[in-house]
């Protein structure tokens, strides 16, 4: 069966202003329903990736497309329904100190009008299921390091994202609640969230057999499973967990 | 659990603080400068009212040695009245009574005899048909005459000078109500704008979790409304014991012209739609400034 790609890149450079460019001549397709790691070194590009993923910005040159739109087509009006089909865990969680972590994970859903009872149902249920059944009410700045991040990530899958963007999900979180919440984006995937998460778990990345995209100095090389940039030709041992 | 409030942290927005007074202030002035326009205009509808579709004639008492010929005077007075029964135009003439000019003279001489001695003028009231063309120069000649201690008042020339007058006020009146109107848009588009600078991340994370501009623009639109309101209630409520107070003192002023400057029911409930103006004023310019503001982002 041939399945449509939902992330389409072609030869996409990003700078930022006169700088040099970031992301250099990147050209991939994610098919629906994937699930890719992103590596690379600090400062390789990951982030500026994942941004234009989100569409927080353009490419500075190339085509992209998401859902088998040209990005560069959609007229401003039509962004915020292709918005609503990405969830993203930002690095820095992005949560709002000012509302409760009910009224953060809430959010995709308020913006995309959902009613008041349904919030609640999804926001308390998957509350719970992240372990923050007993911080539901309570601010960011209250809250551990690990706990913001699971409300990062609540946040981003509340509203069952056709495309799920995770930039260090699990960076802050001990072994046992990374590989509880990488189950939820596995289950995710499986019911057909397109997933990409950018890490430097190397542990995660051998735990879960999933492709690899690599980025050094802002070029992508893309790694099937059991391939990895520092044995390139050689096939390691993967472990499903 | 479910506590619904703004995505936007705006109590952390300083520069919103002093918006509820500008509006205060903008709503004072307002109100002040609508009354005094409302209460001339009053004034104005008044006298021409009164005044309108009527003339006066008056006769100076011929005097023969120092002393008031009052056949004379009757003979002129009936002249006057003669002639003005026969003008075209005319629908009555009544010579004004001793006691109605007492009346008329006692907000200025009080009730004292000193009227009986005094040689006073006699008036004739002359009412007009209405939109009659009455030639004025032609009775003037005519009463120029045939009586000549009578000298025609005609009111339309001073009520035209107090006509000018209160145009001008009202122009005075309007262009600072067009100041008021513009320093509280402006003084919305900014503290909007420094709030929408302070919280470019928040915007940029509503933005990403779907959010329309006018998701964003209605919270601000909200939150503006509750600010303008306040300070324009408090502005209403600064300006209305001033007005009554002036209200009461101009209806205390008997027989002048203040004392017709007074407001009616429709002039309060014009006043009282300045802080509901105010109000909408704010929340529209602020939910267009952000509408604006948000097509230049991404």
């Amino acid at each position: 069966m041939n399945v449509p790609n939902v992330i389409e890149f072609d030869s996409v450079g990003l700078r930022y202003g006169q700088g040099s460019e970031v992301l250099k001549d990147v050209s991939f397709a994610l098919p629906a329903g994937s699930f890719h790691f992103l590596t690379g070194e600090s400062g390789a590009g990951k982030t500026s990736l994942l941004s234009l993923l989100y569409l927080a910005q353009s490419p500075t040159r190339g085509h992209i497309k998401l859902f088998g739109k040209a990005v560069r087509n959609i007229a401003r009006d039509d962004l915020p329904e292709i918005r609503r089909k990405i969830g993203v865990v930002f690095q820095d969680f992005r949560l709002l100190d000012h509302l409760s972590a009910v009224d953060n994970v809430a959010l995709p859903l308020r913006v995309a009008g959902y009613d008041e009872d349904e919030i609640k149902k999804r926001v308390a249920e998957l509350l719970m299921w992240v372990g923050l059944g007993a911080h539901l009410n309570a601010k960011p700045p209250t809250l551990s390091g690990g706990q913001k991040q699971s409300v990062a990530i609540a946040r981003a899958v509340i509203n069952r994202p056709h495309i799920l963007l995770a930039d260090e999900p699990t960076g802050n979180m001990d072994d046992k609640s990374a590989t509880r919440l990488m189950r939820l984006f596995v289950e995710l995937n499986r019911r057909g969230t397109t997933v990409v998460i950018a890490t430097h778990n190397e542990g995660l990345i051998k735990a879960f057999s999933y492709p690899r995209m690599h980025l050094t100095n802002g070029r992508l090389t893309i790694y099937p499973v059991g391939y990895s940039p520092d044995q390139p030709y050689l096939r390691t041992e993967a472990v499903r967990v | 659990m479910f506590r619904r409030r703004s995505d936007l942290p705006f109590a952390s927005d300083t520069s919103a603080w002093f918006l509820p007074w500008m509006v205060m202030l903008m709503v004072f002035f307002a109100g002040l400068t609508m009354a005094g326009t409302l209460s001339l205009n009053s004034m104005l509808s008044r006298w021409s009212r009164s005044i309108s579709g009527s003339l006066t004639v008056q006769v100076i008492p011929i005097e023969e040695n120092s002393r008031v010929d009052k056949k004379k005077t009757q003979q002129e007075i009936q002249n006057v009245l003669d002639i003005l029964r026969k003008t075209v135009g005319v629908a009555s003439a009544n010579v004004l009574t001793d006691s109605q000019m007492k009346e008329l003279l006692k907000p200025w001489l009080g009730d004292t005899s000193l009227l009986d001695d005094l040689p006073m003028p006699h008036l004739i009231d002359v009412q007009l048909i209405p939109d009659a063309d009455v030639d004025l120069d032609m009775l003037k000649a005519l009463l120029n005459k045939n009586a000549p201690n009578a000298s025609l008042d005609v009111h339309k020339l001073w009520l035209g000078k107090l006509i000018k007058l209160v145009k001008t006020l009202d122009l005075l009146a309007s262009s600072l109500l067009s100041l008021v109107i513009a320093t509280t848009s402006v003084i919305v588009i900014y503290v909007t704008c420094s709030s929408l600078a302070v919280h470019k991340p928040v915007i940029e994370l509503l933005h990403q979790t779907g959010a329309h501009d006018s998701y964003i623009s209605k919270q601000y639109a909200k939150r503006t409304a509750v600010l303008a309101a306040i300070g324009a209630v408090t502005g209403y409520l600064a300006v209305l014991p001033i007005l009554f107070l002036l209200s009461s003192l101009a209806s205390d002023i008997q027989g002048g012209l203040l004392s017709e400057a007074r407001f009616d029911t429709a002039s309060w409930i014009l006043l009282s739609l300045v802080p509901v103006l105010a109000v909408v004023l704010s929340t529209l310019t602020a939910y267009w400034t952000v509408q604006r503001t948000l097509r230049r982002m991404l």
